[in-house]
């Protein structure tokens, strides 16, 4: 069962509610706050370069962490970037802990989509080596592209979640994107 | 006319789905290398992961969550690893004060130790550390001297103004 249909609440509730209900200690609040955003989360740790099959175990710290400091979340941020910042930390963590080793691994498989035999192994290829790509940018690079390029965020809700500027938000962003450019060109 | 910065700012949410292309920017697209392998990326980007099935169920992980969050006491843990940072760091000064030579002593009955054994002497208590206690650590060593992060994400990027961004990206583009 996915982080998508897994859960389904008549009337979707805002993140402030959410949040203010989690703080209260309601379960319910949370698996619906997990349910929201656990699937982006999982993309975002995925596309940072987390090994597949670390994937959920990270998601489940990131949301320990969150919930452990949901009084810290202002509500200026949008609570999907403020999420992927910290599964941004827990990535490092878990990096550092490992020493990479468990870290986008030469076997790592997904599973093809039906189709031209092919071009999915041109797609997949590609995807693994924009994957890898992705994940040695520089950190805040890194961010702000998966920020925007999966989340669709703006650069002024880039910046508030990272503690940066909008301007700079739009530096790193093109960094970035001249660094993926050259590497699957 | 749509511009190369236009189309770039556009294409995130294109890729998303949450808007399509108009036909000047498709024109534009099949028109510029440049904005055709920007696009790529992007939209290839957008779909990582996306095929992939993330299995968890998301009451069982919120419980889990919660649980772990009720268990832990945060203030006791993070004042603990401070503690620990503290105690590395002076352990780290404390050993580089014994051993690393301010000047090479040419004549006298002390014999020093090499810099560069010195520099490889291992201290592991420092693996153990999270980023913030090591830039404690580095700050009881250097003097604040140095940012570990400014080589790789240049933070001084906040500090300037909308002109010097875009001089920045200027130079970046090569334009």
């Amino acid at each position: 069962m996915s982080f998508v249909t897994a859960h389904r609440a008549a009337e979707p509730s805002s993140d402030s509610d959410l949040v203010r209900e989690c703080r209260a200690g309601n379960e319910q609040a949370a698996t619906e706050l997990v349910a929201q955003h656990g699937s982006a989360i999982a993309r975002f740790l995925y596309s940072s370069g987390a090994d597949r099959s670390d994937v959920e175990d990270l998601v489940q710290e990131t949301f320990f962490r969150a919930f452990r400091n949901l009084a810290s979340w202002r509500g200026g941020a949008g609570l999907r970037g403020w999420l992927c910042t910290i599964a941004a930390n827990v990535l490092r963590d878990a990096a550092r802990r490992g020493g990479r080793r468990r870290m986008l691994p030469l076997d790592d498989h997904e599973v093809p989509a039906p189709g031209n035999p092919v071009t999915e192994l041109v797609m997949r290829d590609t995807a693994e080596q924009l994957r890898r790509g992705i994940a040695q940018l520089p950190r805040l690079q890194r961010e702000v592209f998966l920020l925007r390029a999966q989340e669709g965020l703006e650069y002024t809700a880039i910046a508030t979640a990272l503690g940066t500027t909008a301007g700079a938000a739009r530096v790193h962003y093109h960094g970035a994107v001249r660094r993926l450019k050259a590497l699957i060109a | 006319m749509t511009t190369c910065t236009q189309l770039s700012d556009l294409m995130p949410a294109t890729a998303l789905g949450r808007r399509e292309w108009t036909p000047p920017e498709v024109q534009h697209l099949a028109d510029c290398a440049d904005c055709r392998a920007e696009w790529d990326v992007v939209r290839a980007s957008a779909r990582l992961g996306a095929g992939e099935d993330w299995k968890a169920e998301p009451a069982v992980l919120a419980r889990l969550a919660l649980a772990q969050a009720a268990h832990r006491r945060p203030d006791a843990v993070r004042y603990r690893r401070w503690l620990v940072g503290g105690v590395a760091a002076a352990a780290a000064v404390v050993l580089l004060v014994l051993f690393v030579p301010r000047k090479p002593r040419v004549s006298g009955s002390t014999t020093l130790i090499p810099s560069t054994v010195a520099n490889t002497l291992a201290i592991p208590a420092l693996d153990s550390l999270s980023e913030d206690e090591l830039r404690v650590v580095l700050a009881a060593v250097s003097g604040s001297a140095f940012d570990v992060d400014a080589e790789l994400d240049a933070p001084g990027l906040e500090s300037l103004d909308s002109v010097g961004l875009e001089q920045v990206l200027t130079t970046m583009e090569g334009t």
